[in-house]
């Protein structure tokens, strides 16, 4: 053998730079482009040089966060506009303007109006985005996670986990009168995450080769088990828990004040943060497990960190909103469709049109049928569904 | 909150038990806030104690029991608005509400200065109070005296006060009435109330169930709830084992049941109330809400058929209600 | 440097490999060649972290052991047998996907790491695919974006496991001259699993024969791939000839009906250049 410069990388992170940079090394490479004066041979394990490289990593554009945030701006302005107190649009934004701070405009509107935008619109738009940013972003990570384009935030017994917990407490609380209101998001938030516990539980029984797998058929056995729990419970009960049950299931925003906001706030930004900052880790799980291992990635905990931070938001948001479907799934692949598939776009983006999304849907679930309402649920499966044939086309051309 | 209206109906409860059930009662209403209708006044319901700045004047009704209510007590005039399952009295201005609305805002087009819920479903007690708008919660009445709190609550927060007493009073002296007149004969009778042909029963804990057990009757359906259920479903061969002496049908207009079609199901016909001529239908919405038309109306049922049995049914009012209450 | 000492694995009840050692000097390549089932893949990973194993491994002097991921993957960069190549992710994407070790954990890559990524690019000829979907690349071309991982990594081992599988002569050869070189220019370890015997003995300093988990020969090519090795360790008939860049392993005619009915070599099917499974992905 011919060892021509004998230099190894001292240490991984500054590995050495042959000085041999200069000397014409390696003339002879299949590679070198004929017309470069000089090869850039040993280039590229040194520092230093001082031009920009012509790459393009995958990053987020510009155009489609401002799309995506005038989206949402506009779903939540046309939401704050509309609604059957029939307040003037030019009076609702003038008393808007008057809360922003060394603004001074003041509204003339009667506290009644003033309740209505700032008490029940309001507080209704913004659990709404929050919901929907969380449930789209939780999705998105999801399908990254288990690299499975069909997995939704419900996936790991969330919905049947909160399901049961709400049930408990919407049987127990008339009861135990002196708990407070807030008690049936508490409960299902509960149930949600002991449904969760419970699948990692199960998933880690199994065969280590195959965590993902039996990880998911943990969840499907978990959410078995809880509905059949649930459905018990509720086989016993009056029709009219049976009502409220099935009401709270079908998902909906019914809030008063800013409350349930606080509630479940600290828990989706902070899942939010957690997620959005894993969005490169999700691009290298799609290498699969052994390969991003062999990177650097350590796939089992990026997935066990992704999948707690999910489930903690995911559980927060179905504990205030019931069971929203579809959100978790149209969303993302909406977005992916839009703006590609790396995870560096989805899950940012997913944030943004998540949000604007399910406040367009509560509009329209409040709006087409007024007076009476259509659950939010029916409304985001009824634009989900046909949306998501329309995917499934897109993606079988795309592949 | 409830438990306070709980212990309230209790006592009145009490007091009514104390005048002994046959004897003439004298009006059951709590004197606290029924002996003024000056405004403005408190009144305690579900949601607690509720402050009444002035006499409303344009009242939204949510629940069906209440609008009985309100029409009962005179504050017919008052009232702006009653949801769609309010049947009695037929004039009512009917809406599209349903009480579920999940947000308050959809009853502001109506102006309303009061509102009245059975169920706090959505929230609706939250928000109507950010729009300060008073709310008074009557959940479902399980007990006589709970429906004549309810009435004295609702007069006092419209300022009808002393016609409650009087209406309550008249209620009491009807039930004397019908119970003297029923005497000892249906004493330890069994019964069998049906909201749903699927064998949906109720219990004595239910309001119904509470009129019944005031006649000396029992329910089958007592041995087949558990723990925390008042609407137990019961198997077809449980209520063949029970064999009641007396079915009322609560399932005529939702589902179209009749006497006949209640024999006619497989093993009913040997059934002993079937035999006697027992089975009669009830108006759905009256049997299962807990205002003075659906007292009054069981007092007729009672009366007519309960003392003097015939096969043919009594009040089966036609009604475009589903049946559900609230 | 590379260091295997007495390195055993045992997968459920099978022990695949037993008490294998070798050691890969500073810029050397060791060349690892043995029948299907041998235990070479297994030794790969071993050496990659990727399965438990008995015994110690020594990257740059550090136990591998007690690297973490992190900093293994500083110290071994891997090209799979069969990588997965995610068909919508760009070749710049997918090459940047080395420097997850180099960056920090959360947050993107430094300039330093786009510039490594884009010397990686313009050496293995991939500039003008950067911003191609893998899906959309040819095999040989996606063999070199596996390969441009792995350099991006700067790690001072590299290990290979059959790189040239789905590739034809040329190519493969390509992908061969090119590790060979990045080899001699910066003094990598290189450990290199490969089927064709010939291609091995060209490239490798000294080979390593495994057979049945165990090390049964090793030693320059012209000492290890004598016929009568080859008939014993893969059951083979060959001709052994001198070539003009060391020994040529050319396949015979059996002479005997008693012979194994088996191939050689698994040669792969889908040569033609397209990666069908990596397509499928």
């Amino acid at each position: 053998m011919t060892a021509v410069t004998p230099k190894t990388p001292a240490a991984p992170t500054s590995p050495a730079a042959p000085a041999a940079a200069a000397t014409p090394a390696a003339p002879t490479s299949p590679f070198a482009p004929q017309s470069r004066a000089a090869p850039p041979a040993l280039r590229f394990f040194e520092d230093g040089a001082e031009t920009e490289p012509a790459i393009f990593p995958t990053r987020l554009r510009a155009w489609h966060v401002i799309a995506g945030v005038v989206f949402l701006l506009g779903s939540a302005v046309t939401s704050v506009l509309v609604g059957p107190a029939g307040i003037p649009a030019g009076q609702v934004l003038e008393e808007i303007a008057s809360r922003i701070p060394f603004v001074s405009i003041h509204s003339n509107l009667s506290p009644t109006d003033v309740a209505v935008i700032w008490q029940l619109r309001m507080p209704r738009i913004v659990l709404g985005g929050l919901v929907g940013s969380m449930l789209a972003l939780a999705g998105a990570s999801y399908q990254g996670v288990f690299r499975n384009p069909l997995a939704d935030p419900y996936l790991l017994g969330v919905a049947s986990g909160a399901g049961l917990g709400a049930t408990v407490a919407l049987i127990e609380v008339p009861r135990l009168v002196s708990l407070p209101a807030d008690f049936v998001p508490i409960a299902a938030f509960v149930g949600a995450v002991v449904a969760v516990i419970a699948t990692f539980a199960l998933g880690r029984t199994g065969a280590h080769e195959r965590n993902v797998t039996s990880l998911i058929l943990g969840g499907v056995a978990v959410a078995a088990f809880f509905t059949a729990a649930q459905t018990f419970l509720l086989q016993q009960q009056d029709s009219q828990v049976l009502s409220e049950v099935y009401d709270w299931i079908l998902g909906g925003l019914s809030t008063a004040g800013w409350g349930q906001v606080d509630l479940v706030l600290p828990y989706i930004a902070i899942s939010t943060v957690v997620l959005v900052a894993c969005r490169r880790l999700l691009d290298a799980l799609a290498v699969g497990d052994d390969e991003a291992n062999t990177i650097g990635v350590r796939a089992d905990r990026v997935r066990l960190l992704v999948v707690v931070a999910a489930t903690l938001g995911t559980a927060a948001a179905v504990s205030v909103s019931g069971l929203i479907g579809f959100v978790g799934i149209i969303v993302p692949h909406t977005v992916r469709l839009i703006a590609g598939p790396s995870y560096q776009r989805i899950l940012p983006l997913s944030v943004l049109y998540g949000a604007g999304f399910l406040i367009l849907a509560d509009l329209l679930a409040r709006t087409v049928l007024s007076p009476g309402e259509v659950p939010l649920g029916v409304v985001t499966a009824f634009l989900g569904a046909p949306f998501f044939l329309v995917v499934l086309r897109q993606s079988r051309r795309i592949a | 909150m409830r438990r306070a209206l709980l212990a309230t109906a209790a006592l009145a409860g009490a007091l009514l038990a104390a005048c002994g059930s046959t004897g003439a009662s004298p009006p059951a209403t709590t004197p606290t806030h029924a002996s003024t209708s000056a405004f403005p006044v408190s009144v305690q319901s579900g949601d607690g104690t509720v402050r009444i700045p002035s006499r409303p004047t344009r009242i939204l009704s949510l629940s069906a029991s209440a609008t009985q209510m309100l029409y009962a007590v005179g504050a017919g005039p008052q009232v702006v608005g009653v949801d769609k399952y309010s049947t009695y009295p037929p004039g009512a201005p009917r809406t599209k509400f349903t009480g579920y609305e999940s947000s308050a805002e959809d009853y502001l087009p109506l102006r309303p200065d009061l509102v009245l819920l059975a169920f706090n479903t959505t929230n609706l007690v939250a928000q109507l109070e950010k729009l300060h708008i008073p709310t008074l919660l009557l959940p479902p009445a399980t007990t006589i005296a709970g429906s004549y709190q309810q009435i004295a609550e609702i007069a006092a927060a419209t300022g009808h006060s002393a016609a409650a007493r009087r209406i309550v009073a008249g209620i009491a002296a009807d039930l004397s009435r019908v119970a003297r007149s029923v005497g000892n004969r249906v004493r330890g009778d069994t019964y069998y109330i049906e909201y749903d042909p699927t064998l949906y029963s109720g219990t004595s804990k239910t309001f119904a169930g509470a009129l019944f057990s005031k006649l000396g009757m029992v329910d089958i359906a007592d041995a087949a709830a558990r723990a925390g259920s008042t609407y137990p479903q019961l198997s077809a061969e449980y209520l063949v084992k029970a064999n009641p002496d007396y079915v009322f049908l609560a399932d005529t207009i939702c589902c179209g049941q009749t006497p006949k079609s209640f024999a006619a199901r497989p093993a009913f016909s040997t059934l002993r109330a079937v035999h006697l001529g027992h089975v009669f239908p009830v108006n759905d919405s009256v049997a299962s809400e807990w205002g003075p038309h659906s007292l009054e109306t069981f007092f007729a049922l009672i009366a007519k058929d309960v003392t003097t049995p015939s096969a043919s049914g009594a009040s089966a009012r036609p009604s475009s209600g589903s049946g559900s209450s609230g | 440097m590379l260091e295997i000492d007495n390195v055993s694995v045992v997968l459920g009840e099978a022990t695949v490999l037993k008490s294998v050692s070798a050691r890969v000097e500073e810029g050397s390549w060791l060349g690892l060649v043995g029948p299907n089932g041998a235990g070479k893949t297994t030794l790969l990973r071993a050496v990659t972290g990727l399965v438990a194993y008995e015994g110690r491994i020594n990257v740059a002097g550090r136990a591998s052991s007690t690297t973490s991921r992190r900093a293994a993957a500083r110290l071994v960069a891997y090209v799979p047998q069969r990588p997965v190549l995610p068909s919508a992710m760009s070749v710049t994407d997918y090459v940047l996907l080395g420097r997850s070790a180099h960056h920090s954990y959360l947050g993107g890559e430094t300039r330093r790491d786009r510039r490594v990524v884009a010397t990686v690019l313009e050496r293995l000829d991939l500039t003008a695919l950067a911003r191609r979907p893998l899906g959309q690349v040819s095999g040989g071309e996606a063999q070199r974006a596996v390969l441009g991982r792995a350099l991006a990594q700067e790690a001072p081992v590299l290990v290979m496991d059959e790189p040239t599988a789905s590739l034809d002569l040329g190519h493969g050869q390509l992908v061969l001259e090119l590790a060979d070189e990045l080899r001699r220019e910066h003094s990598i370890s290189v450990l290199c699993a490969l089927h064709d015997l010939t291609l091995a003995a060209q490239y490798a300093d000294r080979l390593l024969v495994l057979s049945g988990g165990e090390a049964v020969s090793s030693g320059s090519a012209e000492e290890v791939l004598t016929e009568p090795n080859v008939r014993k360790f893969f059951g083979a008939t060959v001709e052994v000839l001198a070539g003009r860049d060391g020994v040529v392993v050319a396949p015979a005619r059996r002479p005997g009906p008693e012979a194994p009915t088996w191939q050689q070599t698994e040669e792969a099917g889908d040569s033609g250049g397209n990666l069908a499974w990596a397509a499928a992905l």
